[in-house]
């Protein structure tokens, strides 16, 4: 047997064990208080002080979001190909033409949905 | 070069009709049916250019095109043709449907075609980055057409259920991509292969491991137990013409990928032979017995649908690699995608608003108010049940006697038995059409476009049992 | 290849096939009822009268399959469309498109609802037997062995009785798990003869005996499931109390005979060395069907359901016949095949006709007729006699060179087959006693008209057949005779061969 292969699923395992071990044992033997306040999930303090989180977001948000996340992938796209232009070509130059084409046919079916009005 | 373009028409023709589709939707500016007849025109043109160079040359050699990151072959172009027949018939009966149904909008016919143009690229992939991509064209697509109904808790629920369990799946499958490109700093089907065949496939655990993922993501997507068990909730949720897609576009689509991985670019099946084997075997009874048990007609078929990836799983390790024709998968394919679409085109226009009828009982009495119709779906169920003279018993006689040429006898036999289990679930709606007696006009509203590709579809049926063109 | 006479000209068996078929086309598009009706009855009669054109073509002294057609059908997997008659099929196809027009006859007023439907069932039923009876390649054999039980299903399960459900899907799974294996051992015979599924080429090749062994389960399973053989009938009298005249008479006169059929053409011939083997069991088989069948039909209070069991009997003799495996004995049962075609066929068109008056089958509501319905109680009553084989009548004739055959073989066998013949007297002889007399408190029965001149036309047929078989059987027997004599020799030289091989 390799010798490393065993010690290192030893510390896996070691380490597997370890952990909820000392877990249980902090929660067994340390000090604790309770109480109404002490009892409560600790959620940032948001609970106790600006209301409830499940509130609802307008779709918008998530909408915009995913856009801005597509047209910045195009950029991020866009860098590599930059910088190798001229190996490239016209190969190239064609290539990334029909590309922001697609592209700008998603922009243009964005728009007409009114997708980037914000009423 | 320009020789290349010309095999990749189908698949550029039917990605611009897509963006066309969604310009069109995009203004609004025609009416459903004409979108849907120009979909259909779109199908149909890209079906004219598959068609016309296999008649000209019966065999085409292999060309690797995009640095062998695709391949066209006789196996993908026969692959091809019967997507985009699927789309084609998908996006006729669909006018039917959205007639009864107040949700259809133009946007349904651009996701279907941007679909089918994954699906044509998932069938030429020689790679598993571009099978990744092309997997993630038409999820999406075929996710949102799932939902596309949107103010129904089943489908809402249906879509929650497919797109979660599908991005697991995704995830599988890029997790296999790294582990398989961590094993041999090389993602096509060929390198694989000749690791494989070189090597063995447990020389290398990262290549075993991540092939296992692959298969397990692909296996999820074709319904093999046990990754089936979502797919009867997703098929009852989803519109009738999308649960008809996606029973039989994609089931293509992701046969004819695995075909290509296991078989095509070299034969790696032997290593994976006994649990395929076993996989088969659940995969058949597990459907059978889903199936056995439901009482709505598209869960029934949705349980049906693991039976035939089951059979098709027997084609899969039974044809012999060493000079693989796929015939006998795509035979196969066809014909259950001519029974299956029809079941599904009849529907269509059966089910009513809302899809109303939906169970065994509420086609009772079919047979006397509309003969035609009823005769249409006894074809389509015989066809898939297996018996003669339909295309399906020959797709099933195909794949049994090439069960037997290679050996698995067992395979045959399981695959014969669980044929004549099937005739359980097949025979109620038979049953329920011609036996009891009508208390319902079917009353059905407008398009015929439905019942044409039905009756289209029979002929088929009827026609591929006895002129195996495929063959 | 050289046992095909091909057909020159015309291709007769073609057209008897596809004629039926392409008929039905019409009855698609044209659903008018009374148009179906005239119209079925005009290709049935069309097929009947081409069929008759084979006798004087039909060549008694070879055994060689005549009037064949070969053409490729699908070539990647060497399937063939290649048909052909020889003296084992040629009755039974004549005797299917014979009876056809008469089964349309009895369905003239008795089907009522979906006419044209009903038609379409019919022509579709007669392309697949007749398809049946001259298929040569084991995969057109079995597309047309399971494309007629769709349409019987349906003739079952539309058309039907009270429990008609029940009844057609029982008929269907039984039959079709008795196909199951019949495939299987089609696909096995595919690849152990060079990749051939041209039946003539099957035969009479050396199997290992295991393997001989199972073809015959899976064979036997299949055949006796149709004839069906004791323990596998309990399909038959659900089937037959449940279909409407019509279905009756063609699962009685043909459908059962497709058993019998298959038994003579594959279990004989592909393998020889289990049907020796395994012959005594299935003897004893057949005897327990006769003496079984003879006795619940002595039970029943339903005619159809009586009738349903008297054939149960009559099928054993007919397998009785055939593995006795000498010539009185497959002659017989060839014979017998017929006999039981005529005759019980005709019992069901009888008791259809009382069903359309009374509108029941129980004996208790047909009692005492005689004397309302003179002319109907005396055709009843010769097919009753020539059902349990009265001298004179056809069945007669074939009873006894089965029981002669049995004889030779084995004498207890033949002496345990006799009380069925006794029960068969019992029964028929019952059913006749309360069909034309009854008791002394008899139903009202004035009402009753007699026959009249199209049910007398359609019986009239069955009984010149009952009498020509049952006096002069010989042209009947000379059309068999070389199929037979050649299926015997061929059975006795295989058996020479693998002694003397066993010898060495």
């Amino acid at each position: 047997m390799d010798l490393e292969l065993v010690l290192s699923a030893a510390a896996l395992i070691g380490l597997a064990v370890l952990i909820p071990a000392l877990m249980l044992v902090t929660a067994i033997f340390g000090p604790r208080a309770k109480g109404k306040i002490k009892d409560e999930a600790y959620e940032s303090g948001i609970g106790a002080t600006i209301g409830v989180v499940d509130q609802k977001f307008s779709v918008k948000f998530y909408l915009l979001a995913i856009l801005f996340l597509i047209f910045d992938i195009e950029a991020v796209f866009m860098y590599p190909w930059a910088v190798s232009v001229r190996e490239l070509g016209w190969f190239g130059f064609i290539e990334m033409v029909v590309f922001m084409l697609f592209l700008f046919t998603g922009l243009i079916y964005i728009l007409q949905k009114g997708v980037l009005n914000w009423r | 070069m320009n020789c290349d373009i010309v095999f990749l028409l189908p698949l550029f023709i039917v990605t611009i009709g897509a963006i066309l589709l969604m310009l069109l939707s995009a203004f609004e500016s025609i009416r459903l049916e004409v979108a849907s007849a120009l979909s259909v025109g779109i199908f149909a043109l890209a079906f004219l250019v598959q068609l016309v160079p296999i008649g000209l040359t019966d065999v085409l050699p292999f060309v690797s095109i995009f640095n062998g990151m695709l391949a066209v072959s006789d196996f993908t172009r026969i692959a091809s043709m019967i997507i985009i027949a699927c789309g084609l018939f998908t996006a006729m009966s669909a006018i039917s449907y959205f007639r009864q149904n107040n949700f259809g909008s133009l946007e349904f016919f651009s996701l279907m075609t941007f679909a089918v143009s994954g699906m044509l690229l998932l069938t030429m992939a020689q790679e598993l980055i571009t099978v990744f991509i092309a997997l993630e064209t038409v999820s999406l697509s075929i996710y949102v057409l799932v939902g596309y109904n949107r103010r129904n808790v089943l489908s809402s629920e249906a879509v929650l259920k497919y797109l979660i369990l599908g991005a697991f799946a995704g995830g599988f499958f890029a997790m296999g991509i790294a582990l398989v490109y961590g094993a041999l700093g090389d993602t096509g089907f060929a390198a694989i292969a000749a690791s494989v065949s070189r090597d063995g496939l447990l020389h290398n655990p990262a290549l075993a491991g991540g092939l296992l993922f692959i298969l397990f993501a692909l296996f999820f997507k074709v319904t093999v137990f046990p990754f089936h068990s979502w797919v009867v909730d997703v098929y009852d949720g989803a519109p009738i013409p999308v649960t008809g897609f996606m029973a039989t576009a994609l089931k293509t689509a992701i046969i004819a990928v695995l075909a290509n991985v296991l078989l095509l670019a070299g034969d790696i099946r032997e290593s994976w032979l006994d649990m395929l084997f076993y996989l088969t075997v659940l995969t058949l009874f597990a459907g059978n017995l889903i199936a056995i048990g439901q009482n709505s007609l598209k869960r029934m078929l949705a349980a049906s649908g693991i039976v035939h990836t089951g059979y098709l799983l027997i084609a899969l390790i039974a044809v012999s690699g060493d000079q693989f024709s796929g015939s006998v998968i795509l035979y196969y394919l066809a014909a259950y995608a001519a029974s299956t679409l029809g079941i599904f085109a009849s529907l269509s226009y059966l089910s009513g608003t809302d899809e109303k009828r939906k169970e065994f009982n509420d086609f009772s009495g079919l047979a006397k108010v509309r003969p035609y119709s009823a005769a249409a779906i006894t074809i389509f169920l015989l066809s898939m049940a297996g018996i003669p003279p339909t295309a399906g018993f020959m797709g099933k006689l195909y794949i049994i006697v090439t069960a037997y040429q290679g050996g698995h006898v067992i395979l045959a036999v399981l695959g014969i038995v669980s044929s004549i289990l099937s005739m359980w679930y097949y025979l109620r709606l038979i049953i329920a059409m011609y036996f009891h007696e009508a208390d319902d006009l079917f009353e059905t509203s407008g398009s015929r476009s439905a019942p044409v590709c039905a009756f289209i579809l029979a002929i088929c049926v009827l026609a591929l049992s006895l002129y195996p063109v495929a063959i | 290849m050289d046992q095909l006479l091909l057909n020159q000209g015309f291709p007769l068996l073609s057209t008897l096939i596809f004629l039926p078929l392409a008929g039905s086309l019409l009855l698609f598009v044209v659903r008018d009822p009374h148009f179906a009706r005239y119209w079925t009855l005009a290709v049935t009669s069309i097929v009947a009268l081409l069929s008759l054109t084979l006798l004087p073509k039909f060549d008694r002294d070879t055994a060689a399959f005549q009037f064949a057609e070969h053409h490729p059908w699908i070539e990647s997997l060497n399937i063939t469309y290649v048909i052909g008659v020889d003296g084992i099929s040629i009755l039974l196809i004549l005797l299917t498109t014979l009876i056809m027009p008469f089964c349309v006859l009895a369905s003239w007023t008795y089907i009522k609802d979906r006419v044209p439907a009903f038609m379409i069932c019919m022509l579709i039923m007669e392309t697949a037997m007749i398809g049946v009876f001259v298929a040569l390649d084991f995969v057109l054999f079995y597309i047309l062995w399971e494309a007629m039980l769709i349409p019987m299903y349906f003739l079952i399960g539309i058309w039907g009785g009270p429990r008609k459900i029940y009844a057609s899907i029982k008929f269907f799974l039984y039959t079709l798990a008795g196909s199951i294996l019949l495939l299987v051992a089609i696909i096995w015979l595919y690849t152990a003869n060079g990749y051939s599924f041209f039946i003539p080429d099957m035969m009479w090749k050396d199997y290992p005996f295991t393997a001989q062994i199972l073809l015959f389960i899976a064979f036997f399973l299949a055949f006796a499931i149709k004839v069906p053989m004791f323990p596998f009938h309990t399909w038959l009298p659900a089937a037959h109390v449940e279909a409407p005249t019509a279905g009756s008479v063609i699962l009685a006169s043909i459908l059962l005979k497709m058993g019998t059929y298959g038994f003579l053409r594959f279990a004989l011939p592909i393998t020889p060395e289990a049907t020796t083997t395994l012959m005594p069991y299935v003897l004893w088989l057949s005897i327990a069907g006769i003496i079984y069948g003879g006795l619940t039909a002595l039970a029943q209070q339903d005619m159809k359901k009586l009738i349903a069991y008297s054939s149960v009997g009559h099928m054993g003799f007919v397998t009785l016949g055939i593995f006795v495996l000498n010539i009185d004995g497959i002659e017989g049962a060839i014979l017998q095949m017929i006999n039981h075609g005529i005759t019980t066929g005709a019992l069901f068109l009888c008791v259809g006709m009382i069903y359309e008056r009374t509108h029941s089958r129980e004996l208790s509501s047909a009692t005492g007729i005689g004397q309302y319905m003179p002319v109907f109680v005396t055709l009843i009553g010769i097919f009753s006699l020539s059902s349990l084989a009265f001298p004179g009548t056809n069945s007669f004739v074939g009873e006894f060179m089965i029981l002669a055959g049995a004889f030779r073989h084995d004498v207890p066998l033949a002496l345990a087959a006799i009380p069925g013949a006794v029960l068969a007297a019992a029964y028929m002889l019952r059913m006749l006693q309360k069909i034309i007399w009854g008791g002394t408190n008899n139903p009202d029965q004035s009402w009753l008209t007699d026959l009249n001149s199209r049910e007398i036309i359609t019986l009239a047929p069955f009984l010149f057949f009952v009498f020509w078989i049952g006096l002069g059987p010989q042209p009947f027997l000379a059309m068999m005779h070389s199929s037979v004599v050649n299926l015997l020799d061929q059975f006795h030289g295989y058996q020479q061969a693998i002694t003397a091989a066993g010898m060495y």
